[in-house]
């Protein structure tokens, strides 16, 4: 695989305010990459310096092995980009807006334009200033999309659209990624992250804290397990096993957090005479709330390495 | 344009632009530039090129023959020379150009230079605060080649402008010509143009520079420094020695010689000036591309000690906001007057070299001790104090105003809170800033006149009537916010204090009827430096100040909010 975007030691002070600090990321050819992180966390900084429209305080990134300070209009000719937060021209319609921004790059596809319009539906004819929030997102889609860029940077993508065009969103990102072209978005909206991503980064505090794949991710994290068996136990019966934690027995009851395989426990369970099971799967969400305190377990980490599996 | 339907009903968008959408539509930066500037270019051009129309019929009307026209030309050298610098060289005066030239020709860059200035100091600090800037600059165009279609779609307009005044200037001399040489060649009249063009784009390039890194606001504030600087340099360096100092600086002073209209050509400080408004732009781009988008340093903030956060209502929230500019124009006004103070020592010593000057001086201002520090404000301040006041007034309308377009009103309102009080109380907020402006501002001058020994009450007790006079322009706007035109309100507050102020200075010379004169607010403001209060205006400016605040209050209470 190649890299379309790697940073290393990338850090990015504001005079005395954090932005992002030490950032090494890589993110492959043709996947969608989610960038996860609450609000201030350096998720647009990063994307941001990506696209030299502010410049690294230390550190470096590239995009598509250019530099991103070096020679960032090579850059822009394979991007598409949606801010975070954007306001366009007023006055102009959205159809004037697409057109305009299809006409600072050329050669754009005039019926992939339509096919973004009618798939987004968005009614072009209005002026920009009288749409509502979502549409107006939909417009900066449109131009993030329209030139079939090579790499898209979304900050947000979905923020104020609908379930039904959010859905439609994640389907042009899959189309996309099928023709090879590659995804870097963020969003605050995990379960689609967890849905769609290939793979993830977690960020905090302007660090970056796990990258991983989404399904190495979830195996790190917590299952939730609940036994119920033929007779009461004492907790140091499971406590013992290796991978098992936060035991808790109430009469028949026992429930306990297992990290890994769980056909251990339930061989062990079997020995107390197991009437029922009930495993609930970990979700991003789950590891994303316990990097924030904010689940009920502690970050996934716990397997002692850090487990930064992919980063570099 | 606007999105089509195709054959099978599909949405059409057609994205490759026209050759002629590259110079002048959405095909390129500058097109875009170009498109959405040509009105406004076309309508200064016809606004000054319309000057000069007036100009020429008061010339024909008043002045229609030679004989008259020598009249004039020793009337004027009877004034003393430190007076005539008020109005310029008076070079030519028997012939139309040289007439027009020196009515006008200072006073167009400024007038003009204000666009230039509004429009460079947003062209880049104005798209990065929207949001929009960092789309245009991560397409391929390259942040350099967006800055400079910028500036040059900026200086095609600044040309375009010119172009029309100018060859509106040649039709008034050969209209209103009424005696042999009264012919204006176009090619003098581009030559004059070319000049108020250069200096024009000489004010927005400054803006320009520095609005990347000290924002929009502060960008033009600096620019109009230098714009209404080098004017006052230029017009009153003749009456206050302490600005004639600074003319070797003001490149109105280096291109003072060039004067087309009137015969005079110089063009190499032209030149000169021009290359060096290049220099400043490519330091701009330079500047925009090695800086972060949208990143501004902070300059800090005056503040006013003790006041409150402003988190208890709407006024001291409003007021809060505003302390730091009101005092920052309080300063600045102070300053140019005590700048016209600390002069009155080398003002009263000129005239003592004078003999029999102040039987003249009586004759042309009756009942004004030109002696007195007070009395040389009332001649050098008061008119151009009053027009920064209005547009510090029209300042502070855009502060309230952006509650609404900025879209905080909704939450705002959505608290237990009419609509009414919100907009009485803001609007009381606005008038309170001017006070503070204008407090700060006598206080400024009042210290020069103490050092300078001359009476303080009076110009002090003066200060209040800029007060009310900049109030007026804030109830002007008030009530064009509140009738539903938030987006305009502070343009139009600021648009009538510029035209009461040009009606003022130009009214008389364009032989404009005395009923439209008098609409002038400036027209109306006594002699308040020296203690000559003209009661009715103070009237008319208060009924305008509180009864646009209930016009605009009646008006928001009864529309719709606007997002």
């Amino acid at each position: 695989m190649t890299a379309v975007i790697t940073t290393e030691r990338l850090t990015k002070l504001y005079g005395t305010h954090r932005g992002i600090l030490e950032l090494d990321l890589a993110v492959e050819a043709g996947e969608i990459f989610g960038f996860l992180g609450p609000n201030g966390a350096g998720k647009t900084t990063t994307m941001r310096i990506l696209l030299d429209l502010i410049r690294p305080t230390s550190g470096r990134a590239e995009v598509f092995g250019i530099e991103t300070t070096r020679d960032p209009v090579a850059i822009h000719r394979r991007v598409g980009y949606l801010p975070g937060e954007f306001d366009l021209y007023e006055r102009l319609t959205g159809a004037d807006t697409i057109r305009y921004f299809a006409n600072l790059r050329r050669g754009v596809d005039e019926r992939y334009v339509s096919e973004l319009v009618e798939r987004l539906g968005l009614d072009p004819s209005r002026r920009f200033r009288e749409y509502s929030k979502g549409n107006k997102q939909k417009v900066g889609l449109i131009v993030a999309l329209q030139h079939r860029p090579d790499l898209l940077i979304l900050d947000e993508p979905t923020a104020g659209l609908d379930p039904l065009v959010q859905h439609t969103v994640f389907e042009l990102l899959h189309e996309a990624t099928a023709e090879g072209r590659t995804v870097f978005l963020s969003s605050h909206i995990i379960a689609e992250v967890d849905r769609t991503c290939d793979r993830v980064a977690i960020i905090r505090e302007g660090r970056l804290v796990q990258v991983d794949r989404i399904e190495a991710i979830r195996a790190m994290a917590f299952q939730h397990v609940s036994f119920t068996l033929a007779t009461a136990v004492p907790a140091s019966a499971f406590s013992s096993l290796p991978n098992v934690s936060s035991v808790r027995v109430e009469g028949p009851v026992v429930t306990m957090r297992v990290v890994g395989p769980i056909g251990p426990v339930v061989e062990e369970a079997a020995t107390f005479g197991l009437v029922d099971v009930v495993s609930h799967e970990p979700n991003l969400e789950d590891v994303f709330l316990a990097h924030y305190g904010r689940g009920p377990d502690e970050a996934p980490a716990a397997d002692g390495n850090g487990h930064r599996t992919d980063d570099r | 344009m606007t999105a089509e339907a195709g054959r099978s009903g599909a949405i059409r968008i057609p994205v490759e632009p026209g050759r002629a959408e590259q110079f002048a539509g959405l095909g390129s930066v500058f097109g875009k530039s170009i498109r959405d500037g040509a009105a406004v270019a076309l309508a200064l051009g016809l606004l000054g090129g319309g000057i000069m129309l007036a100009g020429g019929a008061a010339m024909a009307a008043e002045w229609p023959d030679l004989p008259s026209r020598v009249a004039l030309i020793a009337s004027m050298e009877l004034l003393p020379p430190i007076i005539r610098g008020l109005l310029g060289d008076p070079v030519g005066l028997d012939r139309l150009g040289g007439f027009l030239a020196w009515r006008f020709g200072n006073i167009a860059p400024v007038m003009l230079g204000i666009w230039s200035i509004l429009a460079m100091s947003g062209a880049l600090a104005a798209e990065a605060r929207r949001g929009s800037l960092d789309l245009v600059v991560s397409t391929p165009v390259g942040r350099r080649t967006v800055a400079l279609h910028k500036v040059l779609a900026h200086v095609v307009l600044v040309a375009v402008t010119v172009l029309i005044a100018a060859l509106l200037t040649s039709v008034s001399g050969l209209v209103f010509g009424t005696v042999p040489g009264d012919e204006i060649p176009l090619a003098n009249a581009i030559g004059a143009w070319a000049l108020t063009g250069v200096l024009m784009l000489a004010a927005g390039s400054v803006a320009f520079a520095t609005a990347p890194i000290l924002g929009r606001t502060r960008g033009a504030a600096v620019g109009a420094a230098f714009l209404f600087g080098g004017y006052l340099v230029t017009s009153y360096g003749a009456i206050a020695p302490s600005l004639e100092a600074l003319e070797p600086i003001s490149w109105y002073a280096w291109t003072a010689g060039h004067r087309p209209l009137a015969g005079m050509w110089d063009w190499p400080p032209v030149l000169a000036v021009a290359a060096l408004t290049a220099g400043i732009f490519a330091l701009g781009t330079l500047i925009f591309e090695r800086r972060d988008v949208g990143a501004t340093v902070d300059a800090g903030r005056l503040r006013l000690p003790g006041l409150p956060a402003g988190s208890s209502g709407p006024f001291l929230r409003h007021l809060s906001d505003r302390v730091a500019d009101a005092i920052g124009w309080g300063i600045g006004i102070g300053a140019y007057g005590a700048l016209i103070v600390s002069s009155a020592d080398a003002f009263v010593a000129i005239l003592d070299q004078m003999g029999g000057i102040d039987e003249l001086i009586a004759r042309i201002y009756p009942g004004l001790d030109l002696r007195e520090p007070s009395a040389l404000l009332e001649l050098a301040f008061v008119a151009f104090g009053s027009l920064l006041i209005g547009l510090a007034g029209a300042g502070f309308v855009a502060g309230l105003v952006s509650d609404e377009t900025g879209r905080r009103l909704d939450f705002i309102l959505s608290a237990p809170l009419s609509r009414v009080r919100w907009f009485v109380a803001s609007g009381a907020a606005a008038f309170a800033a001017v006070g503070i402006s204008t407090t700060v501002a006598g206080l400024v001058i009042a210290v020069a006149l103490g050092a300078a020994g001359g009476d303080v009450v009076d110009p002090f007790i003066g200060s209040t009537v800029l007060a009310l006079y900049g109030c007026a322009f804030v109830g002007i706007g008030l009530a064009v916010a509140g009738l539903g035109w938030p987006r305009y309100a502070a343009v139009v507050a600021g648009a009538v204090s510029i035209a009461s102020y040009l009606l003022g200075a130009l009214g008389n010379a364009l032989r404009l009827p005395d009923w439209l004169i008098d609409l002038s607010l400036s027209q109306h403001i006594g002699r308040p430096m020296t203690g000559g209060f003209d009661a009715g205006g103070l009237v008319v400016m208060v009924v305008v100040a509180i009864g646009g605040l209930f016009v605009g209050a009646w008006g928001m209470a009864r529309r719709d909010l606007q997002g």
